[in-house]
């Protein structure tokens, strides 16, 4: 059977996660030899190009300090404008691999476990990217410390009624508590690195990081405790991030921003646009590095519907926008989302809807969910899409309560340039992750598996 | 304490069929406790805003019950397949909403619910003497009717509520009908019908989504007919869920006090029964929570408005016992594992949770007495004739499941997945 053929699903029996009949050294082969290979040429060409991208961070950055904020296409009313769509669009891609890791492990769902450490890096990149944003923003970036809690020269401190403030908070803590939980499930997997490790530099680097695992039966005991105690505490955490981020916006008075279906609209949102991304890049990686056996159509396909799942939650969200701006009998709010569909970001608009609300719904079809170039175009559109929900919500402001103060936005380079460095960023990441790390957890695929089963072979 | 684990008796599975004589006599008992109320009520406005109550509770009991089946269905889930029977048992609910629907129209028609369905409570105004304001509040409430009367209208409402019900008594039918077939049917007609409910889930869930959210819209938001909240349908959905798994917990308990269902569900499904209490009552909060701080940070007066008629004349309490009894009192109680699986505990927190979601309804439907008149509510207080009619509902609710499982088996013998939901432990 091609390892890109349909599994067919029989209610009278689970399908196996691994495919191939692999056992456990297989698996493990499998996912250490990605490491441990030479530098392959697609590699380092992959890298090479996404390092290169990545550069136009620093040198965007140098221009903006040395300018200010004035070389980027800030006006009034649209002082946020592209940075903070960006923002917003990167805190969206970190939410697939929390909520892959915490909530499926809280609701046991054992396909997780092949995509889970993929997905979680792509958390830690992009909360990385997405940090960077609101630093810069500030304008007086030397500044950027005024962010936190601390009082300035003028012992004023931050207010601590706005949600921008909360937003410190949460992206800080969403932040330490993905990379703990990322790095908590790598342990085991870097101490077979380093067991397997053919070098003493490899050996002594895994080793470091491994921090003395042995794989004692006391070790897995606390070891799936802490893993049970963070999933439980990053499951509040994905809500609560996307939450504040919302209230930056539904804090407000202006129309098309202050709905009370923000905080989950930005929650189910960012886990839609972080499945998207999620689906886009394991299909790509999976062929790519040979994954096929532990990343089956199966996981795929799952991935597949609760992207179309998603879809529909964040087209509801939509409709609802629509339907009580409508219903209110409020006229601003009814102004803004004509103006949203047909104004001057009409064609942001549409793509929008047609991105996360019309194309997902191919995913009805058995044949698109099994179709890995289907996946990868309608995974990449649902980023795009996303990218510009986020565009649309921001730049409502354009049109508020004066028409005197009605302007567009258009982006400058610089503008564009550190968006591009910060996909560079994100990619160059990526790809050393893949280098050196186990791209999927060794250990979680080996208990899912049916030899982990006490049972397996007894025939009696 | 830990409920001991013991095997799964087939011999149990059986509901007695003298379940439906049973069902007959608390039908009777409802209606009759619905009829005393309306007879020893004066105030008909008060008692159709008591019977909404009644209404919604029925309404989200069913609309949870056939949500968490078909989420169970369409995720292949086996942990709930013991337990799931008893969940298609409430969704007979939704049969009995059409029938409460009528005495709703006619309380509707009669003027004592919707302003909207008359003159959106122009004349009340008008009628009403001493309002602060008064001409104001006659030009906004006539500046709403020429604004809100596209949706708010009695032959609109009247068929888009036709429609949810429609809806969501064919889903039900059809999910109970093919449920009941796996029991007697071969290894794989059973297959088949387990496929079949999976598939109809699909389409399924996004539209009991919708028609839940509309429903909540036309029959709960339009009460106070100028205030309106994106999130208000996701509310009543996270509460039905609460609804649902609480019923489930209690259900399961007196069943198998009763000697039936043994072992079929066990310490592991009720610790995960609690779990789905807790997640949703958490996603309760926060969708509520969502909806009062954005509302309260805006400072919009067409949105406060809500807040300040449900927080006047004593009417706040209802809110606090939300906040703390709803939230903080569960949260708290259900976060540790020893708790989820005590048995005692889960079932006195399901009972509470059961009154915090009539609590909340109570407080979102009741101050909207003689809405838009200021005060026209009166101070809060709990009538005997309310508690009456609410419990009248709820017991023809209970009644119908009765009725529906008379005779039935109480665990889906047949499914495919029941062995696999049988063995299954938390780790």
């Amino acid at each position: 059977m091609s390892q890109n053929a349909y599994i067919p699903d029989n209610p009278n029996e689970r399908v196996s996660l691994v495919q191939g009949g692999l056992n456990f050294s297989q698996v493990t082969e499998t996912v250490a030899s990605i490491a441990e290979r030479p530098t392959s040429k697609i590699w380092l060409f992959a890298f090479l190009h996404a390092a290169g991208l990545a550069g136009l961070v620093p040198l965007a950055l140098v221009v903006l300090l040395w300018n200010g904020t004035g070389v980027w296409g800030l006006n009034n009313p649209q002082a946020w404008a592209w940075d903070i769509v960006n923002f917003v669009f990167w805190v969206g891609i970190a939410h697939a691999g929390t909520f892959i890791s915490s909530i499926l492990t809280l609701t046991r769902q054992p396909w997780r476990t092949s995509i889970g450490r993929f997905a979680e890096a792509m958390t830690v990149f992009s909360v990385a990217c997405a940090g960077m944003f609101p630093a810069v923003h500030v304008g007086r970036a030397w500044c950027a410390h005024w962010l936190f809690p601390v009082p300035n020269q003028m012992d004023l401190w931050p207010n601590f009624h706005s949600p921008l403030l909360w937003d410190v908070f949460a992206v800080n803590t969403y932040a330490t508590v993905s990379v703990l939980f990322w790095y908590l499930g790598l342990i085991p997997d870097l101490a077979t690195m380093r067991d397997r490790a053919k070098n003493s530099v490899a050996k002594i680097a895994y080793g470091v990081f491994a921090l003395g695992w042995t794989g004692s039966i006391r070790q897995w005991m606390n070891f799936e405790k802490a893993y049970q105690i963070f999933a439980a505490i990053a499951t509040p955490l994905i809500c609560a991030v996307s939450a504040v981020v919302s209230c930056d916006f539904a804090g407000s008075q202006i129309p098309g921003w202050h709905a009370t279906i923000f905080p989950l609209y930005f929650v189910c949102g960012a886990v839609f646009q972080g499945f998207c991304a999620t689906i886009f890049l394991m299909a790509i990686f999976r062929t790519t590095l040979g994954l096929e056996n532990l990343v089956t159509m199966r996981h795929l396909e799952n991935l597949c519907k609760i992207t179309l799942a998603l879809s529909f939650i964040v087209t509801y969200i939509y409709f609802m926008e629509y339907f009580i701006a409508k219903f209110s009998g409020n006229p601003y709010e009814a102004f803004c989302f004509d103006n949203r569909m047909v104004g001057w970001y009409a064609v942001g608009y549409w793509t929008m809807i047609i991105c996360n609300g019309v194309i997902p719904q191919l995913f009805w079809f058995r044949a698109v969910r099994n179709s890995i170039p289907a996946m990868i175009v309608i995974g990449f559109l649902g980023v795009f899409g996303m990218w510009f929900e986020r565009y649309i919500i921001i730049m409502a402001i354009s049109h508020d309560f004066l028409p005197s103060s009605w302007e567009g936005f258009m982006p400058t380079f610089w503008d564009c340039a550190l968006f591009l460095g910060s996909i560079g960023t994100f990619f160059t990441l990526l790809l050393i992750f893949i280098r050196f790390v186990p791209v999927i957890s060794i250990a979680e695929v080996k208990m899912v598996m049916p030899e982990a089963k006490p049972q397996h072979g007894d025939h009696h | 304490m830990e409920s001991p684990k013991i095997p799964f008796d087939p011999a149990t599975a059986k509901a007695p069929t003298s379940w439906k004589g049973l069902s007959v006599l608390l039908a009777l008992v409802g209606a009759g406790l619905a009829a005393g109320a309306w007879f020893i009520q004066k105030d008909h406005s008060r008692f159709a805003h008591a019977y909404l109550v009644g209404f919604m509770l029925v309404a989200l009991i069913g609309t949870g019950a056939l949500m968490f089946v078909m989420l169970q269905q369409l995720s292949r889930a086996g942990w709930s397949v013991s337990s799931r029977r008893i969940a298609e048992g409430w969704m007979s609910s939704l049969f009995l909403l059409v029938l409460l629907f009528i005495p709703l129209v006619l309380l509707a028609k009669q003027g004592h619910l919707y302003a909207w369905l008359t003159d959106f409570g122009a004349a009340a105004v008008k009628n009403a003497g001493n309002i602060p304001d008064a001409d104001r509040l006659a030009a906004h409430v006539h500046h709403m009717s020429e604004k809100k009367a596209f949706w708010l209208n009695e032959s609109s409402w009247l068929a888009r509520s036709a429609f949810y019900l429609v809806a969501w008594v064919i889903l039900a039918a059809l999910i109970l009908r093919r449920s009941f077939a796996t029991d007697v049917a071969d290894k794989e007609g059973a297959a088949a019908n387990t496929t079949f409910i999976g598939k109809l889930s699909a389409p399924g869930i996004p539209l009991l989504g919708l028609t839940l959210t509309f429903a909540s819209f036309d029959w709960v938001m339009s009460l106070q007919f100028d205030w309106y909240s994106t999130i208000f349908g996701v509310i009543h959905f996270a509460d039905s869920m609460v609804l649902i798994a609480s019923l489930l917990i209690i259900s399961v308990a007196c069943i198998q006090g009763k000697g039936l269902m043994k072992g079929a569900v066990n310490v592991e499904h009720k610790h995960d029964l609690a779990k789905w209490l807790f997640a949703f009552n958490t996603f309760f909060a926060f969708v509520s929570y969502a909806q009062f701080i954005i509302i309260w940070f805006a400072d919009i007066p067409e949105e406060t408005v809500w807040y300040h008629r449900h927080a006047a004349d004593g009417w706040s309490l209802l809110g606090w016992i939300s906040l703390f009894g709803h939230f903080f009192v569960i949260f708290f109680l259900l976060m540790s594992r020893h708790m989820k699986r005590n048995h005692f505990v889960t079932v006195l927190v399901s009972i509470w949770a059961i009154l915090m979601a009539i609590v909340h309804l109570y407080w979102e439907i009741m101050p909207t007495m003689g809405y838009p008149v200021p005060h026209a509510a009166g101070p809060f207080g709990v009538q005997l004739a309310d508690i009456l009619v609410i419990a009248g509902l709820l017991t023809l609710s209970f009644a119908a499941f009765l009725f529906t499982l008379s005779g039935r088996n109480l665990v889906a013998v047949g499914d495919p997945r029941l062995q696999e939901g049988l063995k299954f432990e938390n780790y």
